[in-house]
């Protein structure tokens, strides 16, 4: 029983880093109506800038809300000079550029930091508490401390301000929201910031458990797209609760499926996801498009 | 009654093709002015000058501010309103929240008066309040263009523009909506620009009339007017105009 607990405590820590990526991810959907295939990237930005400073000697405390403020800036920059000049062309242009991003800013870390792994101590410390013979460590009670508050924040920003729901407007009718004297590109960037800054916080909460590399964010990517298809993109709770899931569902079929070790265990949550998506193709927690008349 | 709005020059062309060629008319404060015309007369893009979300030539005056050179943001911040064709909803938020852009759309003057404003247009459409909470896709097309036409008057616009507004409306629902814009613009002060085929149901509300014919203003008078102009209604507004006086 011990050891259950500890693999769902470990999956749940681990689900955190999917989750909070994930949520960055359902950022830009829900206040752009895109998928940004570069977040994990800018996530990777975010985490070696902190290193960076870090290595300076500024200390957690300050070293991460300069960064989290910077990933914003460099999201409403790259929403500003490279995704709105193709605004209203074709949905394939976004993806391309957002791909473009993913490989442009890869080789940009590459180029300024090396290729060369790093590891990075957790801002959290590095003590553990036990309850009972599972034991937690400050890292995991830390990183889902702060996805958990990141994601109320997030939901409330939608859910309850008038610049969330402006943001809503315009991803779901561009064309109407400007005859409510809103300006898509300002709230666009206003997205992107947001979504830099969400990321941001991913990219400090995952360097301290894989390491610092330019390939840190793929396969967590991948993982956060897959817990927003299973949570609903439309939805910043349901995208990191999908994230939490697929964390210890990934964790339980690596220790306890033989046949599905290592990258194997993947079949799980994506067999699992497959099965939601086709019951309820919004996602658990999204909300179909309902379109009469 | 001074003037709210001014279009002087107005042309538009889509491509190569000039469908606007230089019109002038004006809107007067709490005024309702019919734009009638047959199909393809122009009624849709001069709107769509107006509020410019097509680029047009001439000027356009709001309280004597020129719109040249502003985006349609700008313009709708200006104070006009425009409920298209299609009526352009978001399908996806509920029906609160599509009126609550209406009510964040407002200018700081009228902020205070947004609970109180919010329950007049429930009152005045109460299917409205019924389905707050459903989404505005979920809704039918009467209903779509009830909250559209709410959510702009939300915004207190100082002229509403709206576009085809009894299209695949029932006729009872068609009446209401045209009894409630006279009684806005009674209390409201708004002034409305009418765009309708339905010749007949526009000048029933209008105090005034703009026919337009490929382009051109071919008429501008009081709407009794032009519904009693048997020449007019035969040359551009249809059997439904006819049907207006025969009655």
């Amino acid at each position: 029983m011990t050891e259950i607990l500890q693999q769902l405590v470990n999956g749940l820590a681990g689900g955190c880093v999917y989750a909070g990526l994930a949520l960055a991810v359902s950022v830009v959907f829900q206040g752009t109506g895109l998928l940004n295939f570069a977040q994990g990237e800018m996530a990777v930005v975010a985490a070696y800038a902190a290193w960076s400073l870090a290595a300076a000697g500024w200390p957690p405390v300050a070293a991460i809300p300069v960064v989290v403020a910077g990933s914003a800036a460099l999201g409403a920059v790259l929403e500003r000079v490279l995704v709105r000049p193709v605004e209203g062309t074709s949905p394939l242009a976004l993806i391309t550029v957002t791909a473009a991003l993913l490989l442009g800013l890869n080789g940009l870390v590459a180029v300024i930091w090396g290729t060369d792994p790093h590891s990075w101590d957790s801002p959290f410390g590095a003590s553990a508490v036990r309850l009972g013979d599972v034991v937690l460590t400050a890292q995991q009670i830390g990183s889902v401390a702060v996805v958990a508050v990141v994601m109320v924040a997030v939901g409330c920003f939608f859910r309850f301000t008038g610049l969330g729901l402006r943001m809503k407007a315009v991803a779901i009718n561009p064309g109407s929201a400007v005859l409510l004297g809103i300006r898509p590109g300002r709230m666009l960037a206003v997205g992107w910031a947001l979504a830099g800054a969400v990321g941001g916080v991913a990219g400090l909460m995952t360097a301290p458990t894989v390491g610092l590399s330019p390939e840190m964010m793929q396969g967590p990517l991948l993982m956060a797209f897959a817990a927003a298809a299973l949570g609903g993109f439309a939805s910043p709770f349901g995208s990191a609760l999908g994230g939490v899931v697929l964390g210890v569902l990934t964790t339980m079929a690596a220790r306890y499926v033989p046949a599905l070790g290592g990258d194997l265990a993947l079949v799980v949550p994506f067999g699992v996801i497959f099965l939601v998506l086709l019951v309820k193709p919004s996602g658990l927690f999204g909300r179909a498009a309902v379109v009469r008349s | 009654m001074s003037g709210v709005l001014s279009v002087t020059g107005l042309r538009a062309r889509y491509g190569g093709v000039e469908v606007v060629h230089g019109i002038d008319f004006d809107v007067h404060e709490g005024e309702i002015v019919a734009l009638v015309g047959p199909n393809g007369a122009g009624k849709t893009t001069v709107l769509r000058g107006i509020s410019r979300t097509v680029r047009t030539q001439g000027t356009v005056t709001l309280l004597g501010v020129g719109t040249h050179g502003k985006d349609a943001a700008s313009v709708a911040r200006l104070g006009v309103g425009h409920v298209p064709q299609g009526r352009g909803t978001f399908a996806d938020l509920t029906v609160l929240q599509n009126l609550r852009l209406g009510l964040l759309a407002r200018g700081r003057a009228h902020r205070r008066h947004g609970d109180a404003d919010l329950t007049r247009m429930i009152d005045m459409f109460p299917v409205l309040g019924e389905f707050l909470s459903r989404p505005a896709g979920a809704l039918s097309g009467g209903q779509q263009q009830m909250l559209a036409i709410a959510r702009a008057l939300l915004a207190r616009p100082r002229v509403l523009l709206i576009d085809e507004p009894s299209l695949g409306l029932a006729p009872v629902t068609t009446s209401m909506l045209f009894r409630t814009l006279r009684e806005l613009r009674s209390d409201w002060g708004v002034s409305v620009l009418l765009a309708e085929q339905n010749a007949r149901l526009s000048l029933s509300i209008a105090d005034r009339a703009v026919v337009l014919a490929g382009g051109l203003i071919v008429h501008t008078g009081p709407s009794a007017e032009v519904a009693e102009s048997g020449e007019l209604r035969r040359a551009y507004l249809g059997s439904a105009a006819e049907q207006a006086v025969t009655r």
